[in-house]
């Protein structure tokens, strides 16, 4: 007979320094809700090119023509009619922190974000609301022709490099949050990455979302070029509101020939934020993604990074930790397509629920008929701690040719009480022992981040635990 | 031929792979056989089938409503063994047939389906509830022979109480197309299921194999494992789903699917779901796919023998452990009906 184990109550906390709410003061806002008007007047308010207008229209009509995938969390109470589509800050873009305004300032500083720039990073991206306020890169970085601007500036002044990728690789029918990003997009980052550089330090985009009821619809292009390296970590929060947030940004990355890409997040958007964000990589010949990814914030999210492996002994590894807590319902995965000859891939998915949080892995690996030589790695693990939580596992593969090696394995279940009582037997209580074993669960995916973010994931998994009642 | 939606996923995912369900051929089973069983005594006439019984399709729940129905009912504390025999020719080329099991308390059933066919076209509908009262036991082989031509489909479900114990073991040869729909409720503490299912299709067949087994009962367990080899342009799709519902404390659960495919053409999907809302289980799921190991081959090969022999062996020694699952008095003929699927052609006999 299986021994029942006293349940652990484990209360949801407050998150310190990312729910400090700033005073909403903004120097422009759209009317609330989706009409041709606001679109209209968010590409004037842009001075953009007739283009990019006619992209937005385009995208909002097919917006209104998409349905919501049946298969997606409840998103009810998301109402469009009520979302704040493009709040521009009371601030330009600066290139010293010192000159933004200080409640902007000190928002990232709390963030950690300056000082995380001194000690390693090459470049910083800083979006509030819906804007960028703060880019700067390494004067090193551009003497090597890396061009790592916001993404209205790329509009402008790089119109050749940003025409004939935007919109290519996630298109506006991908789905309906896909076209309502490409109706209403602001902000973001570029990267371009020339031919055989290699960037040594990471570059980092932070989105901050302060005004309550507003979405954030920032446009990532990342284009790294043949034989060229990169490390690219994004960054996300929000104060929590009692108003539905929106985050339906777009992430078009592509890995050109022998090229490498790293994409870091850390996800931490507040626990009242709809989280329905799109990211694709396109792999050429010999090309390699690397995706790393920590989901932790957010009321709903339905986030699977699409890699498209369309290059001969082209590679991807996906490594995602996804942590839901109480009201939480955190549909996530991963996507990858072989198209291209000998491709690998490799995916490690990890989550953990808790409080009546949802964590539901949710990929798909489709091997084409021309994709010969194929190999791979799907491993899929759920830790409950707790009968409330729920934890979905829903992997979808599809394989049209024979010559592929292909294995799946996925677990389920809670902390093992052996290892629990053996760590209490040694003096640490119930809860610093199971906080000790989710981290020891999350390590291989901390292990994949640089340091400081790692130190920053651990201490979102703590945060999850403080206050916890035995 | 008319087309319907079979095998929905419980959980549904994206829409654009088109894995969802699958649409495939239907038709109603218009000349049908009889099965003739070994001991009729057990069998009453009329069969209602539980109000939640899905079916593949609505619209193949109605195509074995059309035909025979009985209701088995193995009285308490007995041991049984029944076989039926359903033998399908010219004159009588399809089947459909509804029946509802009872195995009562502390009863055995071990039950064998044998289909058996000259090649000729046909449709083959069976909706089967099997209910298991406390400590019943229950063992169920289905092996054919002979349906190269047929649309087969095969629904059940089976509901078990405290302690009692289901094992269903099919192998699927033949069938132009096959569909499997199998649904288990463990519902008393401790009980168990398990399914077994081995395949070898070649030419184009089409297998749509479909298991769904919630846990609700504290202790429970469940295995569910398909093997098997995919030659020609044969395709297989897996949707198998263990899920683990709030309350089942202790429940342990595995699904397994693995497939060797012989062919650049054949195609093979999978969908293994684990559902769960309790902590105090264990899940896991665990597939592979992929051609078979050139290095194996090559030293079968270096003992002496053939390609086409060193192929067999490797298939045959995956699926040989599903076959030694089977009723003893179907092992021999599966396995010489794996055999010639394998040395002919694309896997057409």
């Amino acid at each position: 007979m299986a021994e029942e184990r006293k349940k652990s109550r484990i209360d949801d906390v407050a998150r310190s320094i990312y729910d400090v709410k700033d005073a909403v003061e903004y120097a422009y806002k759209a009317d609330a809700g989706l009409t041709e008007d606001v679109v209209r007047e968010i590409s004037a308010q842009k001075d953009e090119p007739d283009w990019m207008l006619e992209k937005r229209l385009a995208a909002l009509a097919l917006y209104r023509k998409l349905d919501i995938a049946p298969w997606m969390p409840d998103i009810s109470e998301l109402d469009m009619d009520h979302i704040d589509t493009y709040v521009r800050p009371k601030t330009d873009m600066k290139a010293r922190w010192e000159d933004l305004p200080e409640n902007i300032r000190e928002t990232f500083d709390r963030l950690g974000i300056p000082e995380a720039e001194k000690k390693s990073l090459a470049g910083v991206g800083a979006q509030y609301d819906s804007e960028v306020v703060y880019h700067n890169v390494q004067e090193e970085m551009e003497r090597q022709g890396v061009i790592y601007v916001d993404f209205e500036t790329a509009v402008k002044e790089y119109p050749e490099l940003v025409k004939p990728y935007f919109g290519r690789l996630i298109t506006p029918n991908y789905h309906k949050f896909a076209a309502l990003h490409y109706a209403v997009w602001s902000g973001g980052s570029f990267v371009y990455v020339p031919k055989g550089v290699d960037v040594k330090m990471p570059l980092q985009s932070y989105f901050r979302l302060n005004a309550p009821g507003a979405g954030q619809f920032e446009h990532t292009l990342i284009i790294v070029e043949e034989g060229a390296k990169c490390h690219f970590i994004e960054g996300c929060s929000a104060p929590r509101y009692n108003v539905a947030n929106l985050h339906a940004g777009a992430v078009e990355l592509f890995v050109k020939k022998g090229a490498t890409l790293r994409y870091s997040t850390i996800e931490n958007w507040s626990k009242n934020m709809y989280n329905l964000n799109t990211k694709r990589a396109l792999v050429e010949d010999d090309g390699h993604m690397i995706w790393v990814s920590g989901s932790f914030g957010s009321h709903t999210s339905c986030l699977y990074p699409d890699t498209v492996l369309a290059g001969d002994r082209s590679s991807c590894e996906f490594t995602g930790i996804t942590f839901a807590g109480k009201g939480q319902f955190l549909d996530t995965g991963s996507k990858v397509e072989c198209i291209g000859r000998d491709t690998h891939l490799s995916i490690h998915s990890k989550s953990i629920s808790k409080g009546g949080g949802a964590a539901i892995y949710r990929g798909v690996v489709h091997i084409g008929p021309k994709a010969a030589g194929a190999k791979g790695a799907i491993s899929c693990e759920s830790l409950m701690l707790d009968n409330e939580s729920r934890s979905d596992t829903i992997p979808d593969i599809i394989i049209e040719n024979d010559n592929i090696d292909l294995g799946h394995e996925a677990k389920i279940g809670r902390i093992p009480e052996e290892d629990i009582y053996y760590l209490m037997s040694r003096g640490l209580s119930e809860e610093d022992a199971k906080a000790m074993l989710v981290r020891g669960f999350a390590e291989p995916i901390s292990k994949a981040l640089p340091l400081e973010y790692a130190v920053e994931m651990n201490r979102l998994i703590d945060l999850e635990f403080e206050g916890s009642i035995g | 031929m008319e087309l319907e939606k079979v095998n929905r996923l419980p959980m549904p995912t994206w829409r654009y792979l088109k894995t969802n369900d699958s649409q495939l051929p239907f038709a109603m089973p218009a000349r049908p056989a009889k099965a003739v069983w070994s001991d009729a005594s057990y069998l009453t006439a009329g069969a209602a089938l539980p109000e939640n019984f899905e079916g593949a399709s609505p619209a193949w729940k109605d195509a074995a409503a059309s035909g025979e129905a009985y209701t088995v009912r193995i009285p308490a504390d007995e041991k049984v063994l029944l076989r039926a025999d359903i033998v399908m020719d010219a004159a009588s080329p399809d089947y459909a047939g509804t029946y509802v099991f009872r195995v009562e308390k502390g009863a055995e059933l071990r039950l064998v389906w044998s289909w058996k066919g000259g090649g000729e076209a046909g449709v083959c509908a069976l909706a089967a509830a099997y209910e298991l009262e406390e400590g019943a036991v229950l063992h169920v082989s289905a092996a054919e022979e002979g349906l190269s031509g047929k649309l087969l489909c095969t629904q059940r479900a089976a509901r078990a109480a405290a302690g009692a114990r289901a094992d269903f073991v099919s192998a699927d040869l033949g069938g132009q197309t096959v569909i499997t729909h199998s649904r288990g409720w463990l519902e008393g503490k401790g009980a168990v299921m398990h399914e077994y299912g081995l395949y070898a299709a070649g030419g184009r067949q089409v297998l749509d194999l479909f298991y769904h087994i919630d846990h609700t009962g504290e202790e429970t367990e469940s295995d569910i494992e398909v093997k098997g080899a995919l030659s020609g342009e044969a395709k297989k799709v897996f949707r198998s789903t263990i899920d683990f519902k709030r309350g089942c404390s202790g429940a342990e659960g595995s699904e397994g699917d693995y497939a060797i495919q012989l062919d650049p053409r054949t195609k093979n999907i999978s969908l293994p779901l684990l559902l769960c809302t309790e902590d105090n289980v264990s899940g896991n799921h665990a597939s592979s796919a992929g051609q078979i190991d050139p290095g194996t081959v090559y030293y079968l090969m270096s003992r002496g023998l053939t390609k086409e022999e060193a192929r067999r062996i490797v298939v045959e020694s995956l699926i040989r452990p599903l076959i030694d699952r089977l009723d003893e008095s179907l092992r021999e003929d599966v396995l010489a009906g794996v055999r010639a699927k394998l040395d002919a052609e694309g896997g057409e006999p």
